[in-house]
């Protein structure tokens, strides 16, 4: 996560320290959660700590925060600019968090749409700072597995922001005969060929 | 509209073409030439023939060319297939061309099949027994057939379609 926050901030010199809930000391984070409900309280999103050699800075967003540490002399303008940032980088990571759990019925929902006869076999999937990896194991007809390999490719890229890569893997297999043909589509085959 | 798609097969002017034109509700496609020698008709590319089920469903029967220099389209129709009906000439039986189209159906697809022993009504038709021992299959049904006759190849159709449903259970 750090890294991603680095990349909010990388335009703003004099950072001395970058802290998030899940890298702060309990002590640390149950301070901030108390503030956070002072905050909240005062219908304000922003913490500023001000001491005699620097500056210390909080943004709280949905249930999260970020702060950072600064020297005295920093300009506040681009220190707020660069935590605005986080805090939306913060909430989209999140939500790509909770888009990925429902992603498998996402992707059959477009193959269904796009009259694509594919499945997804197995999916094991993590977001991490910067990119999504893993492995998405789909079944295809014969002959289509390029094609399906690049709507998937296609449709990952669309649902990542820019600052999250889709590193994911997408290995096509051959559909099985059950997939290729159910048990009821077969009874039925078998009820019209008695009656020719 | 879901087409499942069965594939007939087998050696040169083993009835392949008469198989899917008894059984199929439309004109099948033929891709069949002249051969420069003989002047019978072979086919080249492959056979289509269709039967509707209903709206949503469809079985389709692509049959195979016969000639061995067309075996690369073997590839290419093997593909999706549920399952597959190979044709054994009862009079000349082509032993090892009808064995090699096996083994590559085999090692290539997993899908149930039948073997149905075509011209059972010609005066020469080798013994069922016989054919049996040479195709060498004790566990694949192996089915008299006359290809043009449309019962028969029902028949042979059927019995593949319920090896398939055996599958499911």
């Amino acid at each position: 996560m750090k890294e991603l926050i680095t990349m909010a901030f990388r335009q703003v010199r004099g950072i001395r320290d970058i802290f998030i809930p899940e890298e702060a000391t309990p002590v640390f984070s149950n301070i901030m959660e108390n503030l956070h409900e002072i905050l909240a309280s005062q219908v304000a999103d922003y913490l500023l700590i001000e001491g005699e050699q620097g500056r210390f800075y909080a943004r709280f967003s949905n249930d999260g925060w970020v702060g950072v540490t600064t020297d005295r002399d920093v300009s506040e303008v681009l220190i707020l600019a660069a935590l605005d940032r986080t805090a939306r980088f913060l909430d989209k990571h999140r939500q790509i968090k909770q888009r990925i759990k429902h992603l498998q019925h996402d992707i059959e929902e477009l193959f269904l749409m796009q009259g694509i006869a594919a499945a997804v076999r197995e999916m094991d999937l993590s977001v991490g700072t910067d990119s999504l990896t893993g492995t998405i194991r789909v079944s295809a007809r014969g002959g289509r597995s390029e094609a399906v390999r690049d709507l998937v490719v296609k449709f990952l890229d669309k649902q990542l922001p820019y600052f999250i890569r889709n590193k994911v893997i997408v290995v096509t297999e051959k559909q099985s005969l059950f997939e290729r043909i159910t048990r009821d589509q077969l009874v039925r085959i078998i009820r019209r060929v008695e009656r020719l | 509209m879901m087409k499942a798609k069965i594939l007939v097969t087998g050696a040169f002017n083993a009835g392949k073409t008469t198989f899917i034109h008894s059984i199929s509700e439309i004109r099948p496609v033929y891709t069949d030439k002249k051969m420069l020698d003989t002047e019978e008709l072979t086919t080249v590319a492959m056979d289509f023939g269709r039967i509707t089920i209903d709206d949503d469903l469809a079985l389709y029967l692509f049959g195979t060319p016969g000639q061995e220099r067309f075996d690369f389209m073997w590839e290419i129709l093997k593909e999706d297939i549920i399952g597959f009906i190979l044709l054994l000439d009862s009079v000349t039986p082509e032993i090892p061309t009808t064995q090699k189209i096996l083994d590559f159906l085999i090692s290539h697809s997993d899908v149930p099949f039948v073997i149905a022993c075509t011209k059972r009504d010609h005066v020469h038709a080798l013994p069922m027994e016989t054919l049996r021992e040479q195709m060498k299959m004790d566990d694949v049904p192996v089915i008299p057939c006359v290809a043009t006759q449309r019962d028969s190849v029902k028949e042979v159709l059927l019995i593949l379609l319920r090896e398939i449903l055996n599958r499911f259970s």
